[in-house]
This record gives structure tokens, sequence and C-alpha cells, in this order.
């Protein structure tokens, strides 16, 4: 696993970077810090991360817009901030969790165990994903997505008769979702609130069909979860 | 610009005043005679020569013959008489009129009004000459005066009943205004804010509504003769409370509050001393009205020298009241006294009402403006960016360094101390302001792991500037850059004198902070841009109005911010 830090202030660095090898222990691979932004998006570039822990003042426009870019990335980001009010704020862009200043060694652990529990769900409501769009960010509403399928290590987001490609893999960007997404297949991520009714075919085959018609696969293990999800 | 209108108002009332006469037939010479049989006496026996009104003397039972032409006329006729004696008015030997008992000493007489209007019976008024004789006693005056009967003439009805209310509609309005005002000013001392300056003025205005009243309660109620002397010392008395609080209010308002007993000791002195200069009352209300008027405008002008455009307004009117008090004739002096000294008085006091509620206006933003500057301040220590990080650094301080910590800790409460302590000054030691600095930069240097210097070249000025100025520029410093581990700051001082034979008049100080200077690709850190600068100026303007210049600008490698003041 390959963690970067992004943070000014040389002691406080210090104290992130001990804090991630005490919890990830031999599960780290590689731990990175710059102090200033210019370095780590060169960094970021050219290198492949799974977790950025991002210092941010999050005031003014300059801190969101970088905020999308960060989570259109594959990787994760956890906002280590003195700006707690602002926490919400940045939850909606789809970071994995704010990390209010000053922090001790269990928030941070919490923090991160989040990451490694690819079935958890956020705790906060993200109302953006944001993507990568013809070197765009744009911002796609959570509520409006129907499905979401695997494709590779990206992801497909599909709304009515668009879809978008994100970078973060289905099982990334299921921690940033809502518990109203609901996996139905190895492949596929549901919006309950979109489903018409599932259908069960000769032998053992099942599948959901949405209210505009798509129909996709119920994996035969997760049959009996959604069953009883659906009532 | 209240002192401004009420400038014109009081040009326009002396114009309108001074050419507005009512048409009457005044008696300005009579033959005094001492008979004891008034009625009877014939012109043709008197063979002193007139003499004028005042010539009359007092303690006397006497007898005043006077001559006047009638030309012919319909109207009918009033004799107004205003003096200090108890009579009897006979007109061609008929009797027309009696104010009191006459008698021949101070027992027998009984004194009457000092004011009565007598109508003069149509059968007497033929055309020609006819003879008033007045059979007078006045043995109730109770000190010499040089004067005894004030009024002596004919005129219709008309006029002469409505005189008094046209004389006194005036005083009675301000009189209102002036009792209300008073009330006004002592509800908000003792309720808002105790200021010496609202009780002199609230003082200014109950005497000087007094002295209203007492001016015209002889035309407004009119009095028995024998009390007439106790008015005239209420006069004296409240023209010198009026004079001497209209005197302190401007001592006040030019900021001599240090010398204020000294002030008030010396014009009550003054006004004392003319008080018993000049034995007429009028002449000393008069001279004591001039020396204030004087007093003010002197004020005023000095005023005016140092700070022109401010006073300019209030040296204009007290230099205008004072020049047309002085210049105007004695006749119009005396008018003055019955009719122009309310005005002026109305003018003068609402110009210092106006001046007054001018200075709480200021005082509230003032004191509004310096709390803001101090909140600002403080704030800015309890900014989450600065406290929530500088909280991180002890926490991971504690854990691996606790020595450390301890000292950082002791930094931080070093600086918010003395933060809280200057924030509230004006200003404070560039010594002082300079530590303050030194003290931030070993909390950077904390937080940033660095080594960051301020060097000083100084000297020996001694110099005062408002709290945190360059402890702020430090900040923005920080801000705005990213600096390296050895950055160092430089601060000059410099100070000249624009005149080198008075080393101590408009001193030109300049101070010079010079700061590593790298262009931010990158407008990241634009989150506090403005408050500082605006808390620099906000503070210079408090402390040096418009004398001052403030610069903050890049030179290569360098940035440096640049204040300028003049004193």
């Amino acid at each position: 696993m390959h963690v970067l830090i992004v943070e000014d202030e040389p002691i406080i660095a210090q104290r992130l970077q001990r804090q991630v090898k005490q919890i990830l222990g031999d599960q780290l691979d590689r731990l990175t810090w710059y102090d200033n932004l210019d370095d780590a998006e060169l960094f970021i570039s050219e290198n492949v991360i799974d977790l950025l822990l991002l210092d941010l003042n999050l005031h003014g426009e300059n801190g969101f817009e970088l905020l999308k870019r960060m989570t259109a990335e594959s990787f994760h980001t956890i906002i280590i901030s003195a700006y707690f009010d602002k926490a919400i704020h940045a939850f909606e862009y789809g970071v994995l969790d704010f990390i209010a200043k000053p922090f001790n060694l269990e928030r941070l652990a919490q923090a991160i165990a989040r990451y490694q529990h690819t079935n958890s769900h956020s705790h906060y409501t993200a109302r953006y994903l944001s993507v990568k769009k013809s070197g765009q960010i744009e911002l796609i509403a959570i509520a409006d997505i129907d499905y979401i399928s695997a494709s590779g290590h990206y992801s497909e987001l599909y709304c009515g008769n668009n879809s978008s490609l994100h970078d973060k893999s289905i099982e990334k960007i299921t921690n940033l979702l809502p518990k109203n997404f609901e996996r139905i297949h190895r492949s596929y991520l549901v919006n309950m609130n979109r489903v018409k009714r599932l259908i069960v075919e000769a032998g053992s085959k099942y599948s959901i069909e949405l209210r505009n018609g798509t129909i996709l696969p119920v994996g035969r293990t997760r049959y009996a979860n959604i069953k009883q999800k659906l009532g | 610009m209240i002192i401004r209108v009420s400038f014109w108002l009081f040009i326009g009332y002396c114009l309108t005043t001074t050419f507005g006469f009512a048409q009457q037939i005044k008696i300005t010479q009579v033959h005094q005679i001492a008979s004891s049989n008034c009625q009877q006496v014939s012109l043709d026996d008197i063979h002193t020569p007139p003499v004028q009104l005042k010539a009359v003397s007092q303690n006397q039972r006497g007898c005043l013959v006077a001559k006047i032409n009638l030309k012919k006329t319909t109207a009918q006729l009033a004799l107004t008489i205003n003096m200090l004696a108890s009579r009897k008015i006979y007109w061609n030997g008929e009797l027309i009129g009696v104010d009191g008992i006459l008698g021949n000493d101070k027992t027998s007489e009984i004194p009457g009004p000092i004011r009565n209007i007598h109508i003069i019976p149509a059968h007497l008024l033929h055309e020609g000459e006819h003879q008033i004789n007045i059979d007078i006693a006045n043995f109730h005056i109770k000190e010499p005066l040089s004067n005894l009967i004030y009024a002596l003439h004919i005129q219709p009805i008309k006029p002469a009943m409505n005189y008094a209310l046209k004389q006194s509609l005036l005083p009675i309005i301000t009189f209102g205004i002036l009792i209300f005002a008073g009330l006004f000013l002592q509800v908000i001392f003792f309720s808002f804010e105790k200021q010496l300056n609202f009780q002199v003025v609230s003082l200014m205005c109950f005497s000087s509504a007094l002295l209203l009243l007492a001016e015209h309660y002889r035309t407004l109620f009119g009095y028995t003769y024998d009390w007439h002397v106790f008015r005239l010392h209420c006069v004296l008395a409240l023209t010198i409370i009026t004079m001497l609080s209209i005197a302190l209010f401007h001592v006040l308002n030019m900021s001599y509050h240090g010398k204020f007993k000294l002030f008030a000791a010396y014009i009550l002195l003054s006004l004392i001393l003319i008080s018993v200069l000049d034995e007429r009352y009028d002449a000393k209300s008069f001279i004591m009205f001039a020396c204030t008027l004087l007093f003010c405008m002197l004020l005023h002008l000095l005023a005016y020298r140092s700070n022109p455009p401010h006073r300019f307004w209030g040296a204009i009117l007290y230099s205008s009241c004072f020049f047309i008090f002085i210049l105007s004739p004695t006749g119009i002096a005396y008018l003055f006294i019955e009719q122009w000294f309310v005005v002026l008085q109305l003018i003068i006091i609402s110009s210092i009402i106006a001046t007054l509620i001018q200075q709480m206006q200021k005082q509230k933003k003032q004191a509004l403006s310096s709390a803001r500057l101090e909140i600002d301040l403080l704030k800015r220590n309890l900014h989450p960016h600065f406290l929530m990080n500088s909280l991180t650094l002890t926490t991971e301080l504690i854990e691996t360094e606790p020595e450390k910590a301890v000292q950082f800790v002791e930094s931080i409460a070093s600086e918010l101390r003395h933060l809280v302590e200057y924030s509230s000054k004006k200003t404070i030691d560039i010594k002082d302001e300079i530590k303050l600095c030194q003290q931030h930069l070993t909390i950077m240097s904390y937080r940033y792991d660095a080594n960051y210097q301020l060097i000083v070249s100084q000297g020996e000025i001694e110099v005062k500037i408002p709290p945190a100025v360059i402890h702020t520029q430090i900040e923005n410093a920080f801000s705005h850059n990213r600096l390296s581990k050895n950055a160092q700051f430089h601060l000059t001082i410099t100070q000249e004198s624009e005149d080198k034979s008075q080393p101590n008049k408009n001193l030109l100080t300049i101070i010079t902070l010079k700061s590593e200077f790298h262009h931010q690709k990158r407008k990241n850190n634009k989150l506090s841009t403005g408050t500082g600068e605006k808390y620099i100026h906000a503070r210079l303007q408090e402390s040096f109005a418009n004398n001052y210049q403030y610069l903050s600008y890049a030179d290569g490698e360098y940035w440096i911010n640049q204040i300028k003041y003049w004193n």
C-alpha cells in the first residue's frame, strides 16, 4: 500500500508518518511526504498511490477545486484540516474521511480502517462523484445514478442514458456511497431506489429490472440478501 | 452644518429687527420739580431747563412735567410707562392713571407696578400741545441705580397691548426648548454616558433659560418696582453662570481637559471681576457677553490654525458674533439686550448642542472601530489555521519531545498574553512590537522546524506605532509565501525632520520590513489576503489620521512593507 502525505508543517507531517507506519505496519509498502501541492500533484501524475492524506485549507474556492480533482482520481482521499466546520461540505465531494486537527492515533486508525473494509458504506452522505471528462472535472449527483458497473480497474456510472468512467474501482466507490447502493453482482452496484422488480428465471437464474427497463444479473450468493432488502 | 445654518439665520434676524420700529412718540426729556401739588403745576411756572430721563433721582417725592405735540389722529392712544416709582399721571391736569400709593417717605409709600399702560381718554386727544404731569414717589429702590425710567411713550393702544406678547414670544419658545434640552442632557448623562460635557451644556441650558425668564419677567408678568433690584441681581448671577458654561464647553471641546479646573477658576474670576467693575447692570451683562464671545473666538481661531477645515465655521460664527456685537452702536446694544440677546443665545446654544451631538457620534464611531480592531487582532490567534495546527504540533511534541512541547506552549502563551495586553492600546513602543515579532518568529520556527530571524537596524530611535502592525506584516509573509529554513526579516527604522532647525516638528518616520519573497505559482493560500492589510490601514488611520502612507510591494527577491508617517 502506498500512502502519500501532503502537509506543510514538518512536525505535523512527522506525526502523520509515525502514526501511519504504526497503524499499517507490514501492509505499508511506501510512504511519501510533500510539504506543498505542486510537488505532490507532479508526483501523483507519475506514480500510483492508494491513499492520500491531505492537509487542506478549505476556505475559498481553491480548496474545493483541488478536492474535486483529487476525488476523481483512483485513490481515496482523507482530509486532515484545521477547519472542522467545512467537514460536511468536503464529504459532499466524496472524500473517504475528514479528520479535524488536532488528531490522535485512534482517529487516524479509524479512517484507515474505512479504507481497508471494502464493503463499508460512508457514515456521511457524499452528494457528488467527480469524474474526469476530456480533461475537465465534472460532478455527478449520486442521487441521479441508476447503477454502476465494474470496468477493469475503473467503474462506469450510469445515469439514465449517460454513462461516465470513474478512475476508482467499484470497491472503492462503494466506500463513498450511501446505504441504498447495493452490490448485486461481482460487477454491479445498484441504486435500490431505482429497482422495479426482482426476476426469478428457471435454473436459479436471478436478475433485477430497473425502472428504466435495464435488466442486470444478480449473483447467486447475493440473491437472499437482495430479496430481503426489497421486502 | 447646523453651525453654518445658524450663522446665516443670525445675520437675517439682525437685518429684519433693525428696520422694524413701531410708530410711537417718545418722551425723552422732563422737567423735574419738587412740588407736593403736581396736578396744578403748569409749564409756565417752571424756569429750570428740562433734563434727560436718566437724571431723575431716587428716594424722592417729586413731580415730572413733560410737553408733547400731537398731530391730528383718530386712533385710540395709550401711555406706556415703565419706571421705578409709584405714580399718579395727569393729562392736561386730568388724572388718567394711578400706580401704587404715593407717600412722602418709605413707610407711607406703597410701591406700584413697574410697568403699566394707561389709556388716554378720547376727549383729551385734540391736535396740538399737551402737558403730562407725573406725581412720583420712589423710596423703595434698594440700591442707587443710574437709570430709573425705562419707557415713557405714547402709541396706539393695539401695539402697546401687543408689545408684551411680541417681545416675549421668542424668549418663551426658547425657554421651553432650553429647559427640554437641559433635561434631555441630564437623562443622557445619568443613563448613558457620564461625561462632563453633558453637565456643562445642561447647566448652560438651564441657566440661560432662567436668564431669559429673568430678562423678560417685567414685560411678561410685571412686578412692583421694589423687586427690580432683586431681579437685576438674578440676571447678573445667571449671566455669569451662562457665560461660564459657554466658555467651559469650548474649553472642553478644544480638548483642554487637563486644565479644566484652572480654566474654570480663571473664567469665573474674570466674570466676577467684570461684574463689579461697572455700576450699570446692562453694561455688566454687555461686557461679560462680549468677553465670552471674544474668548470663544480666540479659542476657535487657535483651533482653526492647527486644524483648519474642522473649525472653520465655528471660528466664523464666533468672530462675526463678536464683531457685530462690539461694533453695533450703543443704542442698538441696548436694543440688543431686549431683542437680539435671545437670538444670539439661541444660535450659540444650538451650535453648541450640534457640536455635542457631532462629538457623540464621532466618539461612538471611534469606540466601535477601536473595539473592532481589538477583536480583529485577538481573533487572528483563535483562527483555526493557527490554533489547530499549533495544538496538533503540541500533541506531537508531547508524545515525542515533551520538553520541547513545554517550551512551545510557553512561547504561544507569551505571545497571546502580549497580544491581549497590546490589543486595547492605540500605540505601543517599537521595542514591544519588535519583541512581539520575535516571539511570533520563535513560534513559526517551531512550526516549520526552521530558524527565522528578525534583524533590526534601529539605533537609538524611540518610536510609537499601533500594536501588531509589523507583526501582521510578518504573518502575511508566512501565509503568502513558502519561506526558506533560514529566512531573515530586516526591520529598518529611520526618522528625519523636514525642518532641521526644529528637530521635533514635522518628523517623518519610516519603518521598513524587508522579507524573503518567492513568487507563488499557486494562489492556493488566498484565504487571508486583505484582512491583514485592512487591519494595518485601520490601525494607522486610527493613530495618524491621514498623515501616513503604507506601501507593500515586491522588489526582486524581497517583499517590502513600508510605513511612513508624519507628526
